[in-house]
């Protein structure tokens, strides 16, 4: 395994006359459970869309697991498990249908992807769904059923874009238990939340960018949850939220009407 | 603030999502500004139509009769052209997503259906009415109070039984013996044109149609409108008005149970995994979401029945004159290539409909021609299966079949399924359009879609040209030309397929940005 799962340098993305995410600098560690954030619109899902495969980068450099990677990249794209944040459900289909469907696509045989989706929708909940569209599943059901697809193959590198929304706490937690498990294997976790409380509990390191798409700090923050605060810019923060605040220039507006 | 003043903030905010929807590109603005300059033309038109129609009843002294069968030609047209090609269903808004304003179930109910009455071919119906409630009351028939109630009660009346058929077909498909009576419904509408003759025979039978022809609304609305009618004409009109709306608020408010389905366990063997299985390991999967793709698709599943009235049932009509068995086979050739276009309603803009899902496909780990090609496959095979069982049928009601018949049908109807999937998946990369998969009747066509379509009828030009100009009496003698057609077609397919396979990279992005609503 590679020291890093993912390297991005220089990557610009341009819709138009739009830039959406510009010089783009990081790395992930293999094995880490790494947290994406920044504030609505900074780019991070255009961010994890070219990361995937989805988009192709204006101008920069991609390396997944020590390999150059872009769309074209089919052996690659085997090796990753996707979350997107528009869940890419193809509603006509019963649950057990679509992951079966997802886990042939990454290369599992027919019998390998039925028994994983059998332990998947038990394990989720939703053995009971079988003869449901995905169309008729509650918003909550239908971020499990995406979160199943993104696993099913066993993948190196999972992206997450936004993965608790929408999901009772006993799923999520089902869920964090399943994601340490697969770091503790070597796999990588890439995700976006705007629950910080969530980053500040999973992540060992986050990388925060701010709208424009540009990386203002990026870092480990494991002293947050030993020391209680972590130190940037020679100032200490007790929360990331606190620190993403200082870091994003985001600032509560004050409505006094409200 | 009053439930009027709510009604014309919601009206305004239908057309401003038009606008929106209109103004992200100039060439849609300019086809929008053209769609309504001819849509006002047509309307004036049918006005003008209606008005003129109106002066000939009076001035030849047949005012009710003539004023009936106007009225009767409008109603017909109204309901044929939304029930059967699917225009004019479009409400603007669904009872879901107008609960998030403060009105009432039955302001709802209201506001979605007077919204729906704005849709272009009503304007059209309406300004036809309408031309002959003005005409009527211009040339003294009767007062404008009069007539112009009775057209505003009739296009009411016209608009709520298209709705009423809707909603009854809709509740009718939910369940397996409820299709199987709309499937007789439609087919026993479909005959009816032929069968009037042999049924309505006598002059006892002609009478009792005849009268029971006046209790319908168009009847009883040309009797007000001519300026004799009588208090039952006021009495039927309000009844179908009153029938009518009951009926629709009455259905309108059963819970929609079609994306309900049930619980239960997983199944994992039927027809189409089994098929499935028997494909390669990287095609297996994408076949299989394929044909469930198509095959769940209610409108797909109408045109089943459809097309089979219309490429084998017509060519008979057309032929019943004719003793020689030849003429049918003749007609039913030269439309057969139909039968290869089945899933038309959605495979022309295979993308457009599955919308989300298209991301899916667009981050797994294929490549553009195995998708693209894969997607194609699965429509094909059913257009395949749905061209043999339709010859099969053909086959086994024809007395005169032979061999050869039954082959060139075959061969005719494969040109027609290659080259229309070589055109469908051409127009799903280029012009997609986001579509909603679980709409059952309103049309949603995308530019390309509409291409194809007139692709589709200049092949079925081409055919009956070449049958008419350069051909002999017998169609069987040239076997040979619908091998070689074949054959051409399906080499057009697969050249098609690899082009856009190279295409493909450069189109995806802006693809899934139009088939997710962000261009």
């Amino acid at each position: 395994m590679p020291a890093n799962a993912i390297e991005v340098a220089a990557l610009r993305k341009e819709f138009g006359s739009v830039v959406a995410v510009e010089s783009l600098t990081f790395s992930v560690p293999a094995g880490s459970f790494f947290g994406f954030l920044g504030p609505n619109g900074a780019g991070k899902s255009t961010t994890i869309a070219c990361l995937t495969g989805l988009l192709d980068p204006t101008s920069g450099t991609m390396r997944l697991l020590d390999q150059p990677f872009d769309s074209s990249a089919v052996e690659l794209k085997r090796r990753i498990g996707v979350m997107p944040d528009n869940l890419g459900l193809f509603e006509y289909l019963y649950a057990h249908e679509f992951l079966a469907f997802q886990g042939q696509l990454y290369g599992l045989t027919r019998d390998e992807a039925r028994q994983r989706t059998e332990a998947l929708l038990e394990a989720l909940e939703l053995s009971d769904e079988g003869k449901k569209p995905l169309s008729a599943f509650s918003a909550g059901m239908r971020k499990r059923v995406a979160f199943a697809a993104a696993v099913i193959h066993g993948p190196d590198i999972l992206f997450l874009d936004e993965p608790f929304e929408s999901i009772d706490p006993a799923g999520v937690a089902l869920m964090k238990q399943w994601l340490r498990q697969f770091t503790t294997r070597g796999r990588t976790v890439f995700f976006t939340t705007h629950v910080l409380e969530a980053a500040e509990r999973l992540c060992e390191r986050v990388a925060i960018i701010r709208k424009g798409g540009q990386v203002v700090w990026t870092g480990d923050i494991t002293s947050l949850a030993t020391e209680g605060r972590i130190i940037v810019d020679d100032q200490p923060f007790s929360t990331l939220e606190s620190l993403f605040l200082h870091l994003t220039g985001e600032r509560y507006a004050a409505l006094g009407w409200i | 603030m009053t439930t009027a003043r709510r009604f014309l903030d919601i009206l305004q905010l239908r057309y401003l999502l038009q606008w929106a929807q209109i103004r992200r590109s100039t060439g849609r603005l300019i086809w929008f500004v053209f769609v309504q300059v001819l849509l006002i033309g047509i309307g004036l038109l049918a006005a003008i139509l209606g008005f003129g129609a109106l002066v000939l009843a009076v001035q030849t002294g047949r005012a009710e009769s003539i004023v009936q069968s106007i009225l009767s030609v409008i109603f017909l047209n109204a309901l044929v052209t939304s029930l059967v090609l699917g225009y004019g269903l479009n409400q603007a808004f669904s009872d879901k997503s107008l609960r998030r304003y403060p009105f009432s179930y039955s302001e709802r109910f209201v506001i979605r259906h007077l919204l729906g009455l704005f849709e272009p071919l009503w304007l059209i119906t309406v300004a036809g009415y309408a031309g002959a409630a003005i005409a009527a009351a211009l040339l003294g028939a009767a007062p404008i109070w009069v007539t112009a109630p009775a057209a505003a009660v009739l296009v009411s009346i016209n608009y709520v039984l298209v709705r009423f058929i809707l909603a009854l077909s809709s509740l009718l498909m939910e369940t397996a013996i409820g299709s199987v009576l709309l499937v007789a419904a439609t087919q026993f509408v479909f005959f009816i044109p032929m069968s009037s003759r042999m049924l309505i025979n006598t002059p006892e039978r002609r009478a009792f149609v005849r009268t029971a022809l006046t209790y319908t609304p168009p009847a009883a609305a040309g009797s007000i409108v001519s300026g004799v009618g009588a208090v039952e004409h006021v009495i039927v009109l309000a009844g179908w008005l009153v029938l009518t709306v009951a009926l629709l608020f009455w259905l309108d408010r059963l819970p929609d149970r079609t994306q309900m389905g049930r619980t239960g366990a997983a199944s994992w063997n039927g027809p189409i995994d089994r098929i499935a299985a028997l494909l390669p390991q990287e095609w297996a999967p994408l076949v299989a979401r394929g044909l469930r793709f198509y095959l769940r698709n209610q409108q797909v599943q109408l045109g089943f029945l459809g097309l089979l009235v219309l490429v084998l049932v017509m060519p008979a009509y057309m032929s019943r004159r004719s003793q020689d068995g030849h003429a049918i086979f003749e007609t039913t050739l030269l439309m057969a290539p139909l039968l290869g276009t089945v899933t038309s309603v959605i495979s022309s803009n295979a993308f457009g409909f599955d919308r989300n899902g298209t991301r899916r496909l667009l981050l797994a780990p294929l490549s553009g021609h195995t998708l693209l090609a894969a997607t194609s496959l699965a429509s094909a095979m059913i257009c395949a299966t749905y061209l043999l069982v339709a010859v099969a049928i053909w086959t086994a009601v024809t007395r005169s079949a032979e061999p050869l018949m039954v082959m060139m049908l075959v061969t005719h109807g494969l040109t027609g399924l290659f080259l229309f999937h070589a055109v469908a998946a051409w127009s799903s990369l280029f012009t997609p359009s986001p579509a909603d998969y679980f709409e059952k009747f309103r049309k949603q066509n995308s530019p390309g879609s509409r291409w194809t379509a007139f692709f589709m009828f200049g092949v079925l030009a081409l055919s009956f040209a070449v049958r008419a100009l350069l051909l002999g009496r017998d169609l069987t003698h040239y076997w040979w030309l619908s091998w070689l057609a074949a054959a051409a077609a399906v080499g057009v397919y697969v050249a098609t397929l690899r082009l856009l396979a190279q295409v493909f990279t450069r189109r995806r992005e802006r693809l899934l940005s139009v088939v997710e609503g962000r261009t």
